[in-house]
């Protein structure tokens, strides 16, 4: 045996022993990280709380009795987000399964039909912004009007789009506000660093409410950013309430085609992590100003 | 970084110097892009398909015992050439020396130099606990026991080991390795027997029998012994109780048996002779015991307690495995300096504690983890494995950054590259933190989707799918 | 043509037949996004008079869009039989309703008529058509078809299984399989759509779908959702394909943003005559949805009722085995809401039983249209009773994939024990065996355990 494999050999037991001594403190330590805050609704002299049926997940959520294969069962569950080994009441969904889904949906509606926390926009230090839309029944209408900027915002955006700079970020909710609420704090650090990593400058952001993704051009053509990058809330899912779309395009010009959009959906806690998006649009970014395109064109280099 | 990657080959190599057999096959590995077109990348092995066979030759062995260097690397050049492969083309690929020859003397020599010659990025495996579950995947165990839901095992018997690996729907759950194999007791033409393992002399003394070098071999006599060595593996996959011999037999530690073994395969050149036995052949013409240890196995409780049912491959397992189920790939959102790659041979340190519990001692934890490795005053090259949180926030992955900044001083002060395996997908934004406080030039790889354990080895290759993943070979030394 | 009407002593102006048609659709947004709907109540009603007194003579020969320029009325025009026609040319739209409703109209006197129509006539009857008028007019229709199974037969309804999965993750496609099928849900088809549009993709989904109702021997048949020229291609190159689907719209130029022309799904159907496995007498499968020209801007001036009809028109030259309407799925800015949901789903199954084929609607809605699961519920028992031949479920409604809300697994169980309908009988049979159902026809204790299926 050579010296090099005696010394590993020599490590590798100290190793072993030094775990066992110290597996016995490590096995209570849990993760303990990602779970929101749990909002209180308390207006009454209630005895506590009804069990949150939301914080479980789809994956781990079983009901099945005297399955054949529980284990089985819950294997194949975890490749699934779906409602699977619900049971149920005669033909009908159990209440617990029935609750649930009316929880889930009642999120999903919510996300579209409200407004982002002004304190999240505060925090984050956004310049907002509105569409022509009047209302959300107008906007999820006619989606036009989501697309363009009220004259006020346009004034807006003159004043304070800083010229010469690289990239141009962009909120808006979309179809999910708190796709916003849940997502924008995670995404932006992690944008903003890595474009400093890659030498690249930004603006201050723009939050546009009642805003679809194409409005991103009329602010590119006003702010002449070389790349402006839209983070839009997506149509929300009954397990997906607050996905992220990332709709990034080198010099956007009202009316383009999509396909010069490149496109990272699916930005939220269970889909692409938020702050891997942000570190990989980065890269996008420079990318996107060292070939001067974007979209599908991109895709081909 | 951002390809428009699809789906690319890249061709592995997978080399078996085993106690009786030397082989070598070489297999495509497909990559593709799983992420539909509005996704970051998500790179995955899609397939795997062997493409050539070498033929099956004896391991060559010098007059004392070692492994024939020389003769090994001109049957490697043959293959190759018969193959029409260049060693270029080869992305990835393992050399593996299993069964009694790994503890022969020469064993690491020949392993360190098969796999750079093998090609660039061919790394040496070892340890007899992963040598079981390469075998057991390159049998198909784990895939019929993914198919049917159940727990099954395979037992590949060789020249020198059996190696015992069990999974449960398609993920080993046990492995381990015993001292039993078809050429523990060697045979000259005349059948006069020339060498009896040291373990399996102790059983002879033990039960008196009438079995010594220099003798002529007696079919009787071995089917004995032959009887008490497969009452050990009967023991092992827990249809019979263990005996007196069971420990010594053991070639590391115990397998415990977690689940009870619904099906069995077996695998190795003595499986061949189990499933495809013929009457009235010479036992002896291999001039070994390999043929009377395989009818054993077949007479033994295992066929009537437990279902067994023939593997995929069974003389090739461990080939097949060494060259198609050892390399991994890694998460497809990921921060690295080529110029240092590859790396191999990394001892991993793993932090079990997690961040956000035991904020103050994740760094010191790792400090003294990282103080383990340091020999002499010299601080060796590490990787640090950590969990991490799923899907962190900005602000947890700035305290990862710091903790392991802090917590490597002493690699930093060496100027060993930082080479980063977390399990949740964050490597990316982790990279570029630790690249914002430690500065661009800093050499560093930061990967994720990687599991590693303490006591493990690590290699990492080049990049491949248009620089999107880099393959991973995790090499488990102690299954846990 | 007559083209105004007055009412209540005011005068109502049509300047074409299209004008007419897009007024007398029942209120819909994609209409009013398009700038084509009626602006009052009665104007609709105005619109929906001067529609009951054209003659079917006029559609005919003032089709939506002009034949020079689109395929789709050509397809439309060069169907109908002369000889039929020639008896009916001269009623009006009222008329059409009203024989539709006469005790006598049975289900195949209805179908020979059909035969005589442009699918132009058919929205206008629609639109002079109440929600029970609609339920009651299709209930007489039995459109049937064959691939592996049969469909369209009288009493059955049967069920589309919708396994999607947002990476084509295989356990994940099959525990939503396993599911489905234990809850006795599957007989119309096991129908994936797959994210990754690629032939290999599809193959290799096609392959483990087929081996799958091989194993189990499920009397069903199997479709893998992605492109038709990738389906065409995997079929060509050997895979198992059962039928081949696409989605088409009705307009030349909107079938042209599909990626499809008529030249093309002629050469699917001879393939799949020639080379699908299941042997299908009618090898091609449907999908539809209003405001599908609107979203690809190719509505051509006509409302999206009129074009849906369009669609069933052209798809009727490939006499499908099923075509599906995604009624809820397009969006808000087409069918906003619950009211616009549930008359669309009843105006598009009765339309696509017209066109003689079975016909089936995806009783779905999305989450940013103000409506509700109760409200799909409502109108698959309508669905129900007007004979839908099949529907479509997934796991408590969700399509995980797709993120939009369908039909429950649960849910076809107890439609069928409360409107007396059956499943297809050899799938019946099968599920008896499996022990999902027992003699009654009701859940057995393993009914809802997918898990039988792992072993």
């Amino acid at each position: 045996m050579n010296n090099e494999e005696m010394l590993k050999d020599s490590i590798r037991e100290l190793i072993y022993n030094v775990i066992k001594e110290e597996q016995g403190k490590q096995e209570q330590i849990k993760i303990n990280a990602g779970v929101d805050e749990i909002k209180t609704c308390d207006n009454s002299t209630d005895d506590g709380f009804v069990e949150d049926v939301t914080v479980i997940s789809m994956q781990d959520t079983f009901c099945v009795p005297n399955a054949h294969d529980p284990e089985g069962y819950m294997k194949m569950k975890q490749s699934s987000s779906g409602r699977l080994g619900i049971w149920r009441a005669g033909p009908r969904p159990l209440s617990k399964a029935y609750v649930r889904f009316i929880a889930d949906h009642a999120a999903a509606q919510g996300a579209v039909w409200s407004e982002v926390d002004q304190d999240i926009i505060k925090e984050l230090g956004f310049i907002c912004l509105e569409s022509i839309s009047s209302s959300k029944a107008e906007y999820l209408k006619n989606p036009n009007t989501g697309k363009r900027l009220s004259p006020e915002s346009v004034e807006i955006v003159k004043q304070n789009a800083n010229k010469n700079v690289n990239v141009q970020i962009v909120f808006a909710d979309g179809l999910s506000s708190s796709a916003i609420e849940k997502n924008a704090k995670d995404v932006l650090p992690a944008l903003q660093q890595g474009l400093k990593s890659l030498g690249l400058t930004y603006a201050t952001p723009f939050f546009v409410t009642n805003g679809r993704v194409a409005v991103s051009e009329e602010i590119g053509e006003l702010s002449d950013a070389d790349v402006v990058v839209m983070l839009c809330g997506e149509r929300p899912g009954l397990n997906s309430q607050s996905s992220l779309g990332a709709y990034v395009a080198y010099k956007p010009t009202i009316g383009m085609e999509e396909s010069r959009r490149t496109v990272i959906s699916n930005i939220h806690r269970s889909g692409t992590v938020p702050v891997e998006a942000g570190a990989q649009i980065a890269e996008l970014c420079q990318s996107m100003i060292k070939h001067k395109i974007s979209g599908v064109e991109l895709k081909l280099i | 970084m951002m390809k428009n990657f699809k789906r690319q080959e890249i061709l592995s190599v997978g080399i078996d110097i085993g106690t009786s057999t030397t082989q070598l096959i070489f297999s495509k590995i497909i990559l593709e892009n799983l992420a539909s077109s509005f996704n970051i990348a998500r790179i995955a092995i899609i397939g795997k398909d062997i493409m050539y066979r070498s033929k099956v030759y004896f391991t060559p062995l010098t007059l004392d015992d070692r492994i024939d260097l020389e003769n090994v690397i001109e049957i490697i050049d043959y293959e190759y050439k018969n193959a029409k492969i260049d060693k270029k083309d080869i992305a990835i690929g393992a050399v593996i020396i299993t069964g009694e020859t790994a503890r022969r003397a020469n064993a690491n020599e020949v392993l360190h130099k098969l796999s750079g010659y093998a090609g660039d990025f061919v790394v040496a495996t070892a340890g007899p606990d992963l040598e079981s579950i390469i075998s057991g995947k390159g049998a198909g165990t784990d895939k019929i026991s993914k198919d049917m839901n159940a727990v099954v095992a395979n037992i590949d018997i060789g020249g020198g080991t059996s190696n015992l690996a069990v999974f449960d729907h398609g993920e080993a759950i046990t492995a381990g390795c015993m001292d039993i194999g078809g050429r523990l007791i060697k045979l000259d033409e005349t059948k006069e027997i020339i060498y009896i393992n040291e373990k399996i002399k102790k059983i002879i003394e033990n039960e008196n029998l009438n079995i010594s070098i220099g003798k002529q071999a007696d079919e009787k006599e071995i089917s004995k012994l032959a009887k008490i060595m497969v009452r050990q593996i009967e023991a092992a996959v827990g249809v019979c109780p263990k005996d007196q011999y069971y420990n010594m037999m053991l070639t590391g530690k115990d397998m415990p048996l977690k689940k009870p073994i619904q099906y069995i395969t077996f695998s190795g050149g003595v499986a061949d002779v189990v499933y495809h036995q013929h009457d009235n052949e010479d036992v002896f013409k291999y001039q070994d015991i390999g043929v009377i240890l395989a009818h054993e196995i077949k007479h033994s409780i295992i066929f009537k307690e437990l279902h067994v049912m023939e593997p995929e491959e069974t003389i090739r397992a461990t080939v097949v495995g060494a060259g198609s189920h050892t390399a991994d790939i890694s998460g497809s959102t990921i921060e690295y300096d080529e110029s240092i790659l590859p790396i191999k041979n990394i001892p991993v340190v793993k932090i079990p504690t997690d961040l956000n519990k035991e904020k103050i001692d994740f760094d010191k934890e790792l400090a003294k983890r990282i103080e383990w490795f340091r020999i002499d005053g010299k601080q060796q090259k590490i990787a640090v494995s950590f969990e991490g949180t799923p899907s962190p926030s900005f602000k947890q992955v700035e305290a990862y950054a710091e903790q392991l900044i802090s917590g490597m001083k002493e690699v930093i002060n060496s100027k060993h590259p930082i080479i980063i395996l977390v399990e949740n997908d964050m490597a990316k934004a982790l990279g570029q933190t630790i690249r914002r406080m430690l500065g661009r030039k800093y050499p560093m790889i930061c990967i994720d989707s990687v599991k590693a354990g303490e006591g493990d080895y690590i290699d990492v290759g080049n990049p491949i799918a248009g620089g999107v993943v880099l393959p991973v070979i995790v090499k488990t030394l102690v299954f846990q | 043509m007559k083209l105004k009407t007055r009412m209540f002593g005011k005068t109502y102006q049509f300047k074409d037949l299209n004008e007419v048609q897009a007024k007398a659709s029942e209120q819909k947004s994609g209409d009013e996004l398009a700038g084509l709907a009626a602006t009052s109540k009665e104007e609709r009603a105005a619109a929906k008079i001067v529609l009951s007194e054209t003659l079917l003579s006029d559609i005919r020969n003032n089709p939506a869009v002009p034949y020079e320029i689109d395929d789709v009325t050509r397809v439309i025009q060069d169907q109908v039989n002369e000889s039929v026609y020639k008896e009916i040319q001269n009623w009006t739209v009222g008329e059409l309703r009203d024989y539709f409703m006469q005790y006598t109209s049975t289900g195949p006197i209805i179908q020979r008529i059909a035969t005589g129509l442009t699918s132009e006539m058919i929205a206008a009857v629609t639109k002079i058509m109440s929600n029970l008028d609609l339920v009651y007019a299709a209930r007489k229709i039995d459109n049937r078809a064959s691939c592996v199974t049969e469909m369209g037969r009288p009493g059955i309804a049967m069920t589309r299984a919708l396994p999607n999965h947002p990476t084509d993750n295989i356990d994940g496609v099959f525990i939503e399989l396993y599911e489905a099928l234990s809850y006795g849900i599957g007989d119309a088809m096991l129908g994936l759509n797959p994210v990754q549009d690629t032939v290999e993709s599809t193959t290799y989904l096609l392959e483990k779908l087929y081996e799958f109702r091989m194993k189990w021997e499920i009397p069903t048949q199997n479709c893998v959702l992605s492109h038709l020229t990738t389906q065409m291609a995997a079929l060509q190159k050997g895979a198992p394909v059962d039928m081949l689907f696409q989605s088409i719209a009705g307009t030349q130029k909107a079938n042209e943003s599909f990626g499809i022309s008529t030249s093309m799904l002629d050469e699917a159907y001879d393939l799949g005559k020639k080379y699908c496995i299941s042997g299908a007498k009618n090898p091609m499968y449907f999908e539809t949805g209003e405001g599908s020209e609107l979203s690809a801007d190719a509505h051509m001036g006509v409302d999206m009722l009129t074009l849906e009809a369009r669609t069933y028109g052209y798809g009727r030259r490939y006499d499908p085995f099923c075509a599906m309407s995604v009624v809820g799925f397009i969006g808000p800015e087409y069918i906003y809401d619950t009211v616009q949901q549930i008359r669309g789903g009843l105006e598009e199954h009765f339309m696509g039983k017209m066109h003689l084929f079975p016909m089936g609607v995806d009783v779905c809605y999305t989450n940013h249209m103000p409506a509700s699961q109760n409200d799909s519920e409502t109108l698959a028992l309508l669905l129900a009773h007007a004979g839908m031949p099949y529907f479509v479920t997934a796991p408590m409604g969700d399509d995980i994939m797709l993120n939009y809300q369908l039909l429950g697994n649960h849910d076809l169980q107890t439609i069928l024990e409360l409107s007396g309908l059956r499943r297809d009988p050899a799938f019946e049979q099968w599920l008896q065996k499996m022990e999902i159902l027992d003699d009654n026809l009701k859940f057995t204790a393993r009914a809802g355990d997918a898990s039988i299926f792992l072993k």
